[in-house]
């Protein structure tokens, strides 16, 4: 019995936990926003992105598919990539929510140049 | 987290069995159950303040900190909080302080950079580590800077405030920090928000904690944040250092969004968002 009591005790003040949440990264851009694509490091597939009316808030980290997907922008994943030149430096309003990658994940992928 | 719902479902199911198969009477407040009762308060209540954090040790002064999460603050945290309280005194809007809370983010390199929070006769309440800005991945340590693409922190006195309208961030998940020294860093979006990575160079300029819900009750908006650098200077990259002076002609103007938030009233004494000056 007092283990099945410590169970639930345990389960209510992790469910408290849970349910207070907000205590790491928010991992998405609200639709409507205006972002500039600054850079895209290829051995991570990870582009970065500011936005315009908050430039503090960052880095915010994203990956091709999730950007493409989130502008808009039509064909292939690998078109999107090849001519991502055409992509850094553009300022687009997103159509969706851009989902974004945490820092932590970013850091843990294999280190190269960029671009 | 269903595995966590079918659990709190089944499990008081199985405890209500066993209490029918030894006769218990369902409802009644036996010894166990206010047992469970007690257990799940003493549980909730270590996991840290829930009231608003007054925990303040009263023994504690400015000159002589002895006791912030059981260490002693660096005496740039000392040097620091004592510049807090004089320019809470002499600048009106930095004392639209609901919560009576005053912030020191220690950014000077001379401690492990961290947020520390006083109540207003400086007894500290809590210590976290804190990250940051970073200038876009180029600085590994604390550099002032308040440009708005600068993706530095912004030094001086801000107030949390509520954040409205954030692309990324929301009033549930950030405090928005208004600069009262001309900083312009709500304009920025410059926040305190949470992070899986405080107490390094790791944001474009924001306060990033582990723990934020807790600082958020804690603190509430109109609390006093200083980002304390001590004798680091200004990146030369860097074409404005508002709230770096700290001298005896330092600024007080309160920027727009620390002026039109509805939880903070303005001052009686003196217009919150003037230019000015000491009161």
């Amino acid at each position: 019995m007092k283990v099945l009591l410590t169970l639930m005790a345990f389960t209510l003040v992790t469910v408290t936990a849970f349910a207070k949440g907000g205590d790491g990264e928010s991992l998405s851009i609200k639709k409507g926003t205006q972002i500039n694509v600054l850079s895209y490091d290829a051995a991570k597939d990870v582009f970065t992105v500011g936005i315009e009316s908050e430039p503090g808030v960052g880095p915010n980290y994203t990956n091709a598919r999730y950007l493409q997907a989130a502008i808009e922008l039509e064909g292939t994943r690998d078109q999107f990539i090849r001519n991502r030149d055409q992509v850094i430096g553009t300022i687009y309003t997103l159509k969706k929510p851009l989902r974004l990658i945490s820092e932590l994940e970013v850091e843990g992928r294999p280190k190269a140049g960029s671009r | 987290m269903n595995y966590i719902l079918v659990f709190l479902l089944v499990v008081p199911g199985a405890f209500a069995r066993t209490d029918a198969k030894t006769g218990g009477k369902t409802g009644a407040k036996t010894p166990a159950k206010q047992k469970v009762v007690k257990t799940v308060l003493e549980l909730l209540q270590s996991q840290g303040p829930l009231n608003g954090g007054e925990e303040a040790n009263p023994d504690t002064t400015v000159g002589g900190m002895t006791d912030c999460n059981g260490e002693t603050p660096p005496p740039s945290v000392a040097k620091a909080l004592k510049q807090a309280l004089e320019f809470r005194r002499t600048c009106a809007p930095a004392r639209n302080n609901q919560t009576q809370k005053i912030v020191i983010n220690d950014y000077s390199g001379e401690g492990d950079q961290s947020m520390y929070i006083f109540d207003v006769e400086g007894g500290c309440v809590k210590k976290t580590k804190v990250s940051c800005g970073n200038a876009g991945g180029v600085k590994s340590k604390a550099s002032p800077c308040s440009e708005a693409t600068s993706k530095m922190t912004p030094p001086g006195f801000h107030i949390t405030s509520r954040h409205v309208g954030g692309a990324r961030y929301s009033e549930e998940d950030s405090l928005l920090l208004s600069g009262l020294q001309g900083q312009g860093s709500g304009a920025r979006g410059i926040l305190i928000h949470g992070s899986k990575s405080p107490g390094r160079a790791s944001s474009w300029g924001c306060s990033g904690v582990a723990d934020f819900q807790e600082i958020k009750s804690i603190l509430g908006y109109g609390a006093l944040v200083y980002n304390y650098f001590g004798d680091v200077k200004a990146d030369p990259s860097c074409s404005n250092s508002e709230g770096l002076n700290q001298g005896p002609d330092r600024k007080c103007q309160a920027e727009a969004g620390a002026r039109s938030n509805p939880d903070i009233e303005s001052p009686k004494d003196s217009p919150a968002n003037a230019e000015s000056t000491p009161d």
